[in-house]
């Protein structure tokens, strides 16, 4: 009984025809344990993590290696045998519970079922919904799964993972579409559960406070190598590889405002990996060896890094505190008063903001903080005059907005641009960059062809530090970040003097958000004042000086960042920043205490939630 | 990660072509896409150079009513004698430039109605789609012979009825679409600019319905080959004595025990026409299923 629950060996997953996606993984993973396997998009880290269970996707096979639950080789056991080791000694737990669980069936019989498919009595349904902190009453057994909230059932997902006793859990991303405050009450169940079964879990997140904050051992991807692995605090105190700490410099830290670095560039995808090390073309250390050959395993103790300057790059330390000021504080550029704000349904109006009252001054930023379906965009898309609001006044510099932007003037419309979230969506696929940025130019008068709009082109990609060379580009061939700086590229085009940020680096990775803020940052030094919507607690500590919370609507508390969240007055801004789980070694029960104060208030709010459905 | 890869791929390829032309070398690719491609060129191919093929002229009489086939000709010969196979070769041109001609125009007027009303919304929206099914509740037929009746048959206006049965269809379907590109944020971006609903019809919309377009074509000219070929078999599309498929059909179906092949061989090559492009309309749809945002790209 000796040995680790989990050992994989030199795991190699390629493309049918040949192209690696990933190879020479290789980690262990004891009882008891929870290993965090952190990457950003496209590192392989999910096909690895289907691989712990002897699963390829299609298109792709497991071309070599060993992974061993408790010394038995999953990768060698013909079909049916492995697939009675999945689901009883080793368990999956994918990112989006509403596809795993069957809307057609009440959650009781499906976890039911789990339990009947491995011979477990079925009596043990009550005691395993209860063991994830659900209410095991018959009544709620009896739910079908729209009836429940994304944390009860991911709860629900995780019972059915434990039904058998497993050995070893794998979970991808488990947490990642939920709320923080609903991530926060699923880690510290899988921190409990962690101690109390005995199982292994495997942890695949792209967030690294998150794992940080649960993992004794972790192991960092980086384009399908696993280029670090050894204990949490190792790792993230002392990085071997620089793509980790530079990954670190890239998490906007809640305890401490700082400048965030970025990774130039972007990841190398499977089948355009460069020879020697993939991390080569954006490491600040290379040296002419990593271009030419793989790196090999540095160990240190029981950590490893894949580098040939493995230990021997530091990151220049980030600016301290450096949330720019703007010069003159010119009075209120942008002020709301009483905004009110609804969604007509067919037949029924559903009021999305009450009473939000603030301002913006000139050059500044106001923060506006809150979960999903606080009212948090509707309120940006009232600024921009893309929905109109129910009562209340905009006014800017001094002069009331016409409610929709149709009717505003264009010196107002120009003055107010907004960038959304998706950048797949806000670029027209069908027209090269040069016409995404060329048009507002030429729209506002800025421009009227030739060389002087080429000049004004290039200059708006330095500002958002993109080459020129992009121009002649379409959409579909620039990364997610690029796009956004394209989109970026494309408000400040018309010369704005406020931009809306509607959660403009939510779909990114932390490294590419961390250089779109230093963007961001850079632009307010010029005066450009910023709307920043978003749920991310932690990354508005270090770019905004004015702080909006909104609760379902209505603004919880406002006023300066550093009061706000040096000092929380509202019980909901507490559990807000107390659920942002932080990168600071020994943060990791922070304010849980106070998580689970909430934590009835709050279960209360999703049963109400569920029964208004 | 294998939707990473098709990416990665396309993009390269994309590069060096525009979308519309890996889109059709997409389609062609396919088994269904290939086999509809074939048989769509082979007919346009039969209708288009037939007439220098023809061993005879299409009207001169040559032979006996309702001979058989022979060496001398292939097909036999029709109701008053004349060639067969010439009548055959000569009959397709007008059939496919009359269903293209009205196919176009029915494109024409229905997409910009449908992206305008879609943009617009509110009341411009639902007159348009009132209107549309109103128009939908016509048979099609019965709209064009009352249409030909009213001002006399000929075959600019076969072309004009059936592009005008066409239009509600092509503007229901163009307005679905539009109404979700219009939701995408470079709409909002560009309304919240101050451009007009025109300027934002034609630069962020219709480059944006190209593809399916490319899905919905090979539909409306199925629909108007069937009406072309219908109204010519009741004698209200090109008029006797010049050749036509749906003609020859109705000119000799008194015959049609004597002498079978001067009607089955028409019959089956519009019923060829169609059904290839039924394969290459089904191979660009698949092809498309999958989102507007990528363009078509998968």
């Amino acid at each position: 009984m000796s040995g680790p629950a989990l050992d994989v060996r030199g795991l190699r997953i390629e493309a049918i025809g040949g192209v690696e996606i990933v190879d020479e993984i290789s980690f262990a993973v004891n009882r008891g344990e929870v290993f965090g396997l952190v990457g950003e998009s496209g590192s392989g880290k999910t096909s690895t993590a289907l691989a712990l269970l002897g699963h390829a996707r299609r298109g792709t096979r497991i071309a070599a290696g060993t992974v061993e639950v408790d010394g038995l080789n999953l990768l060698t056991l013909p079909p049916a045998a492995r697939r009675q080791v999945r689901g009883a000694r080793i368990t999956y737990v994918p990112q989006d519970a509403t596809a795993g669980l069957n809307p057609r069936h009440r959650i009781g019989r499906q976890v039911e079922e789990v339990l009947v498919a491995h011979g477990q009595p079925r009596s043990a349904v009550g005691s395993l919904i209860a063991q994830v902190h659900l209410p095991s009453d018959p009544q709620f057994l009896r739910r079908y799964p729209f009836e429940l909230s994304g944390g009860q059932q991911q709860r629900v997902a995780i019972a059915m993972a434990l039904s058998c006793h497993p050995l070893v859990v794998v979970l991808d991303e488990p947490t990642t579409g939920l709320d923080a405050s609903t991530q926060a009450r699923i880690l510290s169940l899988l921190r409990d559960l962690g101690s109390q079964t005995g199982a292994a879990f495997v942890y695949v997140s792209h967030d690294l406070a998150v794992v940080n904050d649960l993992a004794h051992r972790v192991g960092v991807m980086y384009a399908g190598r696993l280029v670090e692995v050894g204990g949490r605090e190792g790792v993230f105190g002392r990085p071997g590889h620089p793509y980790t700490s530079l990954l670190l410099a890239s998490v906007p830290r809640l305890s401490e405002p700082r400048a965030l670095t970025g990774i130039s560039g972007a990841a190398p995808p499977p089948g355009h990996r460069p020879r020697g090390c993939a991390f080569a073309p954006r490491c600040p250390a290379v040296i002419a060896r990593c271009r030419e050959q793989s790196p090999v395993e540095v160990a240190n103790g029981d950590h490893v890094a894949r580098c040939w300057r493995a230990w021997e790059y530091a990151p220049g330390a980030g600016g301290e505190g450096s949330a720019p000021r703007a010069a003159v504080d010119s009075g209120a550029l942008l002020a709301a008063d009483g905004v009110s704000a609804s969604y007509r349904h067919p037949g029924r109006r559903f009021q999305v903001l009450w009473d939000v009252s603030f301002s913006v001054r000139a050059g500044g930023c106001l923060a506006v903080v809150g979960e999903s379906g606080s009212g948090k965009t509707t309120l940006g898309r009232c600024v921009a005059g893309l929905h109109q609001p129910d009562g209340g006044t905009l006014t800017l510099a001094g002069r009331t907005l016409a409610r929709r932007v149709a009717n505003r003037t264009a010196a107002e419309r120009r003055e107010i641009q907004i960038v959304f979230q998706d950048p797949d969506r806000s670029l027209n696929p069908r027209q090269p960059i040069r016409e995404a940025i060329g048009r507002p130019l030429r729209f506002f008068g800025y421009a009227r062809g030739g060389v002087a709009e080429q000049r004004q082109m290039a200059e708006l990609l330095e500002r958002v530090r993109l080459p020129p060379g992009m121009l002649d580009r379409y959409p579909r061939e620039l990364s997610g970040g690029e796009k956004q700086r394209v989109a970026i590229a494309r408000a400040l085009a018309a010369r704005p003097s406020l931009l809306v940020c509607d959660e403009i680096t939510s779909s990114l990775d932390v490294s590419i958000q961390a250089a779109i803020v230093a963007v961001l940052e850079g632009l307010r030094r010029d005066g450009l004042a910023l709307l920043f919507i978003t749920h991310n607690v932690a990354l508005v500590r270090g770019i905004a000086d004015l702080v909006l919370v909104l609760e379902r609507g209505t603004v919880r508390e406002y006023g300066d960042a550093a009061a706000v969240f040096g000092r929380p007055a509202h019980p909901y801004t507490q559990q807000l920043i107390a659920s942002v789980p932080d990168l600071r070694l020994g943060a990791g029960t922070k304010g849980m205490g106070r998580i689970e104060a909430h934590r009835r208030q709050s279960d209360h709010r999703d049963r109400v939630a569920d029964s208004a459905c | 990660m294998s939707s990473l890869f098709a990416l990665s791929r396309d993009a390269e390829v994309a590069r060096s072509q525009p979308a519309a032309l890996m889109l059709l070398r997409s389609v062609v690719g396919t088994r269904g896409g290939r086999a509809g491609a074939l048989l769509v060129g082979a007919v346009l191919a039969l209708a288009f150079l037939g007439p220098f093929l023809a061993p005879f002229s299409p009207t001169a009489i040559v032979d006996t009513p309702f001979a058989q086939p022979s060496k001398a000709h292939a097909l036999g010969t029709d109701a008053l004698g004349r060639d067969g196979l010439s009548r055959f070769l000569c009959g397709g041109r007008t059939l496919a430039l009359t269903s293209f001609a009205a196919t176009l125009m029915a494109y024409l007027a229905g997409i910009p109605l449908g992206a305008f009303a879609g943009v617009r919304g509110g009341v411009v929206d639902i007159g348009a789609v009132a209107v549309s099914d109103l128009m939908l509740a016509i048979p099609s037929l019965v709209f064009v012979l009352v249409l030909l009746a009213a001002v006399g048959p000929s075959l600019s206006m076969v072309a004009i009825g059936i592009a005008a049965v066409e239009v509600p269809r092509v503007t229901r379907i163009f307005r679905a679409i539009t109404v979700e590109v219009a939701a995408l944020e470079f709409v909002e971006v560009a309304m919240a600019r101050g451009e007009t609903t025109a300027s934002i019809v034609v630069r962020e919309i219709v480059p944006n319905l190209w593809t399916a377009l490319m899905a919905d074509f090979g539909f409306r000219l199925t629909a108007s080959i069937v009406l072309v070929s219908s109204l010519s078999y009741l004698g209200l599309g090109q008029a006797p004595p010049a050749a036509d498929w749906g003609l020859m059909v109705s000119e000799n179906q008194i015959g049609l025990t004597i002498q079978p092949w001067i009607i089955v061989v028409p019959g089956a090559t519009i019923a060829v026409l169609t059904f290839g492009v039924n394969l290459l309309t089904d191979a660009f749809a698949r092809r498309l299923g999958r989102s507007i945002v990528s363009g078509g790209v998968p």
